[in-house]
């Protein structure tokens, strides 16, 4: 049983880490930031979730097992939350054109 | 098949350092920066499982909350300083 | 069937939080949490909002958070099919959707949940003042003009209609989850037009109430 969790484990740690890859990899691939943030924030999320699954699976004690699930519960909350900070203060700062409707821009157009 | 995510784990944080530092404005620099912290969470998680690492869960959590304030900060720096 | 939480809540998370990192459930440090976590609340001076009491109704909670996971996993999925084969199949934009918006709670968690969703990520947050209509009389709001307005940055947002119509289903699912009985009310109800002004230029612009 133990090495049936070390495997599982260490899959998942592999997968995990084949996230924050994708991440990186769609940084370079987009252009402009809003799509590059979608790669910066939604991959290494889903990456961390399975590298603590898989940290939790090869370790197997209930205090690794608790904090390891912690972890992950803190980045689902916090990531989105940081995502959003810096995509509001992007949009503070920057113009960053689209391909299709800016409505943002329209109504901040529209009250000033 | 630990030292196989930590490999990974370290092309994709040098990938987010790279476009760190190519930028080509600030925003990107930024949303580099916070891939890279991310990047680095995952890391210190992976490193967890080997012995010997000094790294404990306790220091997962820990790096965890620092990775968020981080972000935190940054995103507040674009909103001060501009591009 | 709901569960309220409050304070005491937030001491006893805490303080299981503290023993946890210790590793070991002694007197010690079972006095030493409580401690911990009693200084906590009080140095931290939260704020009313923080302690109105959080609804949950577990089986729908249950379903957001599944729905949720998938998601997640989903959105992940079409990342790797789009950053992996060459070209750009993108078609950014940002879309305003008009939501019901409930207490500040709901608002939170649909607006971080929509970041995690496929091909959407929040930008801005804007409340609005809004009306409620109930139209065939029974009690159950039917329609209103929209409480909040997400703005929402897509990267395949060439159907804008779409987008609108997955995070309003997606609010509905909060509202029921994790809302109050007053956000609950909402569930039922259609957004309508969102409530406007007219500006001098004769055009419609989405009326702002203070952001609070």
């Amino acid at each position: 049983m133990d090495e049936v969790l070390d495997a599982i484990g260490a899959v998942a740690l592999v997968l995990g880490a084949l996230f924050a890859l994708l991440a990186a990899i769609g940084v370079h691939k987009f252009r402009d930031p809003y799509s590059r943030m979608h790669a910066a924030a939604k991959s290494p999320t889903l990456g961390l979730v399975l590298v603590t699954m898989g940290a939790a699976l090869q370790i197997r004690t209930i205090g690794a097992v608790a904090t390891l699930t912690l972890v992950a519960i803190l980045q689902l909350l916090t990531s989105p939350v940081g995502t959003h900070l810096i995509a509001r203060a992007v949009h503070l700062r920057v113009e960053v054109p689209q391909d299709g409707v800016d409505e943002l821009r329209r109504d901040d157009e529209a009250v000033s | 098949m630990s030292n196989a995510a930590l490999a990974i784990t370290a092309i994709a944080a040098v990938l987010f350092v790279a476009r760190m530092l190519r930028g080509p404005a600030l925003a990107d620099r930024v949303i580099s920066v916070d891939g890279f912290v991310s990047t680095i969470v995952i890391g210190v998680t992976i490193a967890s499982v080997r012995p010997g690492s000094g790294v404990v869960e306790s220091t997962v959590l820990v790096v965890a909350i620092g990775g968020f304030v981080g972000t935190a900060i940054l995103a507040r720096f674009i909103e001060r300083r501009g591009s | 069937m709901r569960a309220r939480l409050r304070l005491p809540a937030i001491v006893a998370w805490l303080t299981a939080l503290w023993i946890m990192l210790w590793g070991d459930i002694s007197w010690a440090n079972v006095l030493g949490g409580l401690a911990v976590a009693a200084g906590v609340v009080l140095f931290a001076r939260l704020e009313a909002a923080s302690l109105r009491p959080t609804y949950f109704h577990p089986h729908w909670a249950v379903v957001y958070v599944v729905h949720l996971g998938w998601q997640l996993l989903l959105s992940n999925i079409r990342l790797a099919v789009e950053i992996l084969t060459p070209g750009d199949g993108t078609y950014t934009a940002i879309i305003a959707v008009p939501i019901r918006g409930g207490s500040d709670a709901v608002v939170n968690l649909v607006a971080n949940s929509i970041t995690l969703t496929p091909g959407t990520m929040t930008v801005d947050v804007r409340r609005h003042e809004r009306d409620e209509f109930d139209i065939d009389g029974d009690g159950i709001i039917d329609e209103m003009t929209a409480g909040v307005t997400l703005y929402v940055h897509c990267i395949y947002g060439s159907d804008v209609e779409a987008v609108r119509h997955q995070v309003l289903e997606l609010e509905e699912l909060a509202l029921r989850a994790f809302g109050s009985d007053a956000d609950r009310a909402l569930a039922h109800a259609d957004v309508v037009a969102q409530a406007t002004v007219l500006d001098e230029s004769g055009r419609h612009t989405p009326k702002q109430g203070d952001l609070s």
